[in-house]
């Protein structure tokens, strides 16, 4: 009798577990809708609480700073991969240019579930997929900054969202939107190109000529923007890398995904690398080329993410399917991975609202642009260089993606300097008129020796402070 | 169990408990970073809340740890004095390893005589005995971790699954030292498949769990921790000059005199047979503990002090197998007439491990009565802001007994400027310079500094070399004249820089 009732409490709760399953499934649209706008509403009402900037991340001022850059000076060869930023700030108020991101990525993601469908792949898997990707820290950042990974997935899916169109006009509506892509950078458009690649072998010959086409006018455009238009090969960094940091965004990264769904993506990648499946085939290949690049500039994190996102999703769905026989242990450890997943992308809001310019800081910016002439250069934290060029409107000494070793090593001596005899001469030879200390650069720098026992040199005269945010004048003599 | 062996057994958990109080009581007080666990007691005891925002250490500051044995301790310590429960409990707890180790040796070995044996060689482990004065979350987490390996070894049974799970959450939540166990069921899974060994369902599901479940409650405890050292975070924001102390580069005589030659020659024997020529898939799983504890000692993963401790463990076990083995060998020569092989065995035993465990028992380091009373002196004729001076493993002693702040101890995580201290700790301790040592003790807000017997021995030093009557006033001596029977100074500063200038 005992038995029998534990046989049902069983298969009740089998079936309870599968019906609640299946109403996910039925209504995915519904709650993948209602958690993408839950997530993005948080990320911008804690900014708008906190009375922060509206963009996230260095990257968006970088690219906004490039676009205006093309606006003053008519084109510049050397600005091409702000170029769809440039056109949408000739179209759009750069006030209103803060809703392209989140917009890009609602488009991104009605062209990934499209195209998901329309390669057949199962109900329960593109629930998952889409379900760990917009809980992910890097489909986050998409949304809220604006980045050369937000304006790639929305070309790349929307080309192929397109190309999977049976009417013949819409895909060769793909053309156009393909042919934007290698303006970005070097790498967006060898991914496209490999993607194509791919996509056209697994269509009938007679379906090809698009594709063929689409490849031709890619690769047209890479070695157009290459040559003249001296596209990078990834753009960036716009922070300071940490391999590990950049991946996981447990471990205080800015993008990345959660150590969850890393752990599933390995388990994933294993567990379907003996199933041989053709649609698995370009991911597998996409690897070599990611993992380098990544290696390379950190920046190539959102197309790895995706991947591995997309391994995780293999591995969750097999975790459901597979039969465990530890029944008990197979809740457990379904309810910790929602938790750990959960848990990671809350951690990294919390920590999204601590990032980005202070009252203070924007209050000094703004009496930089009011106060401090044009044409002089500001030495300052890498990771404060593109806020204080967008904000204070100045020229700085060096960013990150400006990828000019000498400057680096340059700004890394001036903020490292011990003694006057080796600050000086690095701040006369570059022309460097002001220094700019934001909080974290005040926390970083030590209180009793280094540069800020150096200000209190007679060259050097506070110009303005707000907080612990200051800005500093140097005598060049 | 035969009651033979059950009695053998009870002598041996008692023999070891005695015999660890004993050397416990012999050395006076605890070993000095026993005392920040004592504080986290005490404040749980007072608030029902571990002292994650501690005010005293490094002057205020954050600390990440995972509290259920501080939890453990103050529930003992509603019914038993503190001072009682931090000597008398963590020698049960290990005491309590050498039954743990017998059911494991006895499932793998399926010999009680070897699992005794195996149970002897825990007991009187010297690496462990060494810890007979010692109030941390090893001495919890080290029995807790076997048995976790033990009802491992029989997931199939149903109270063994839920057991496991019981016993692994509170690893999880009582030391991230639990990692060892996770990353040797990976090398044990490797190793499965390197010898096409069919792993049996229910263990994969039962790592994958256990996997999954440590790395959660790490995130849950270790967030802030995470996202402010990254990958740093293993390394536990050591002092560059003392990285070597907490992770020292193996040296093999030490190591094997530690973990007792005997168990270590057995070990390798055992590990030869089981790899190569018996492919038993039970020694596997403590093999795969062994190489996981190598590797993460190796690259400094985990203190040396934690591994060695699980490493020789582990050959203690791996010893009942290698006992077995031998009694059988022997059972078929002519010299098996009578049974005196246990007899040897002790004899060989004697020798390499007693010794050795009352010699590592003995020296080890604590403070002497005359230097507590000096600490606890501070606390009742001092201000109660006053930042007191003390060498880095002293700096709890400060906080606990003395209840001032303190300018350095061994809980680095979170510590910006932790490099920095630890240097002006020793220009501190041997600047000749008056004005420096002004301006680093203005710049800490210390006005106490404490010279121990113990610090003139570490440091090599009889007084500090700026003391100067104008400006450093001997408050207190409790020096004796021999300085034999240990005892503390402690200076008054009364200067700035600005007034000095």
């Amino acid at each position: 009798m005992t038995s029998k009732t534990k046989k049902e409490k069983n298969l009740q709760s089998t079936r309870d577990r599968s019906l609640f399953l299946e109403h996910c499934l039925k209504h995915q649209k519904l709650y993948l809708s209602l958690l993408f706008l839950m997530m993005v509403g948080v990320i911008f009402l804690t900014n708008q609480g906190a009375e922060k900037v509206f963009f996230y991340g260095e990257e968006s001022y970088a690219h906004l700073v490039a676009a205006e850059e093309i606006n003053d000076n008519n084109f510049s060869f050397t600005t091409g991969g702000s170029y769809p930023l440039y056109l949408l700030t000739k179209i759009l108020p750069v006030v209103y240019v803060n809703v392209i991101p989140p917009l890009l990525t609602i488009i991104s993601l009605l062209s990934l579930g499209y195209i998901l469908r329309k390669k057949e792949f199962s109900q329960e898997f593109i629930f998952f997929f889409l379900l760990l990707l917009i809980l992910s820290p890097f489909f986050m950042t998409l949304t809220t900054t604006i980045s050369t990974a937000t304006i790639f997935f929305f070309l790349f899916l929307l080309t192929f969202a397109l190309l999977i169109q049976s009417k013949r006009y819409w895909r060769y509506l793909a053309i156009l939107s393909v042919a934007v892509i290698p303006l970005i950078d070097q790498f967006s458009g060898l991914i496209t190109v490999l993607a194509l690649l791919f996509y056209g072998f697994s269509l009938k010959k007679s379906e090809r000529g698009v594709s063929w086409c689409s490849l031709g006018v890619v690769l047209l455009m890479l070695l157009g923007s290459t040559i003249w238009l001296n596209t990078s090969f990834i753009q960036g960094p716009f922070h300071e890398e940490h391999l590990a940091r950049d991946l996981i965004s447990d471990l205080g990264g800015k993008s990345g995904i959660s150590f969850f769904v890393l752990i599933l993506g390995v388990l994933g990648f294993l567990l379907a690398w003996p199933k041989k499946r053709i649609i698995l085939a370009p991911l597998y290949l996409f690897l070599p080329l990611l993992i380098p690049a990544y290696i390379y500039n950190t920046e190539a994190i959102s197309e790895l993410s995706i991947i591995i996102i997309f391994f995780a999703s293999e591995a969750l769905l097999f975790l459901i399917n597979y039969k465990w026989q530890l029944p008990t242990l197979r809740q457990f450890t379904f309810f910790l991975l929602l938790l750990g997943i959960f848990f990671s992308s809350l951690a990294f809001i919390s920590r999204l609202s601590e990032t980005g310019l202070s009252m203070q800081e924007q209050e000094v910016l703004a009496w930089m642009k009011e106060n401090i002439p044009s044409g002089t250069i500001i030495a300052s934290f890498p990771e404060d260089a593109d806020y204080v060029s967008y904000f204070a409107q100045k020229t700085v000494f060096f960013t990150f993606h400006d990828q000019d070793k000498q400057k680096e090593l340059d700004n890394t001596a001036i903020f490292k300097a011990t003694y006057v005899d080796q600050l000086f001469p690095i701040l006369v030879r570059n022309n460097i008129s002001y220094i700019y200390l934001s909080t974290t650069a005040k926390e970083k720098l030590s209180a009793d020796q280094g540069l800020l026992f150096l200000l209190k040199n007679e060259r050097f005269k506070l110009l303005h402070s707000a907080g612990e945010v200051e800005i500093w004048g140097f005598e060049q003599r | 169990m035969e009651r033979k062996t059950a009695y053998w057994l009870a002598a041996i958990v008692l023999m070891t408990f005695i015999s660890r109080l004993t050397f416990a009581l012999l050395v006076p007080n605890l070993s000095y970073d026993s005392y920040f666990h004592l504080r986290q007691v005490e404040h749980i005891g007072q608030t029902g809340l571990p002292l994650f925002n501690d005010p005293l250490s490094y002057g205020g500051r954050d600390l990440t740890f995972l509290p259920f044995f501080y939890y453990l301790m103050a529930l003992f310590a509603l019914i038993v004095p503190l001072k009682v429960v931090a000597i008398v409990l963590p020698n049960i707890f290990l005491s309590l390893l050498p039954l743990i180790v017998f059911l494991i040796s006895k499932n793998i070995s399926k010999s009680e005589e070897g699992a005794l044996f195996a149970a002897l060689l825990t007991g009187f482990l010297p690496i462990l005995f060494a810890t007979a004065n010692s109030f941390s979350t090893e001495m919890l987490l080290i029995p807790l971790l076997f048995l976790t390996i033990y009802a491992f070894l029989r997931i199939s049974e149903k109270k063994y699954l839920y057991m496991y799970i019981l016993i692994f959450l509170v690893s999880s939540l009582t030391s991230p030292v639990t990692f060892l166990l996770i990353m040797g069921f990976i090398i044990y899974l490797l190793l499965s498949i390197l010898e096409n060994k069919k792993i049996n369902k229910a263990e994969i599901e039962v790592i994958l769990f256990s996997f999954l479940f440590f790395v959660w409650t790490q995130f849950l405890f270790f967030k802030q921790l995470f996202a402010q050292e990254g990958l740093g975070f293993i390394w536990q924001n050591i002092p560059k000059a003392i990285i070597t102390q907490y992770f020292p580069t193996i040296s093999l005589p030490q190591a094997v005199v530690l973990v007792s030659v005997v168990p270590f020659l057995a070990g390798i024997y055992v590990v030869y047979r089981a790899l190569f020529q018996l492919h038993n898939s039970r020694a596997f799983l403590l093999i795969s503990f062994v190489i996981s504890t190598s590797f993460l000692a190796w690259f400094r993963l985990i203190p040396f002090k934690i591994s060695l401790m699980f490493f020789g463990v582990v050959l203690a076990i791996l010893f009942s197998m290698f006992y077995e083995e031998l009694r059988q060998y022997i059972a078929k020569t002519k010299i098996a007439r009578k049974n005196w092989l246990p007899g040897v065995m002790i004899l060989i035993l004697l020798p390499t491990m007693f010794l050795p465990a009352a010699l590592s028992a003995l020296s080890v380091e604590t403070p002497s009565n005359r230097e507590i009373t000096a600490f606890q002196w501070i606390a009742d004729h001092t201000p109660e802001k006053a930042g007191v001076l003390a060498r880095l493993e002293e700096g709890h002693l400060i906080t606990y007994y003395a209840s001032r702040h303190n300018l350095i101890d061994d809980q680095f995580r979170l510590i910006k400027d932790v490099n920095s201290r630890f240097e002006d700790v020793n220009i501190l301790y041997h600047t000749t310079f008056q004005t420096q040592a002004i301006g680093l003790l203005e710049k800490y807000n210390i006005q106490y500094i404490v010279l121990t017997s113990h610090t003139q021995q570490k440091e090599k030093l009889e007084t500090f070399r700026y003391l100067s009557k104008k400006c450093f006033d001997l408050v207190y001596n409790n020096f004796e004249e021999n300085y034999e029977g240990g005892g503390a100074q402690i200076y008054q500063n009364h200067c700035t820089i600005r007034e000095h200038r």
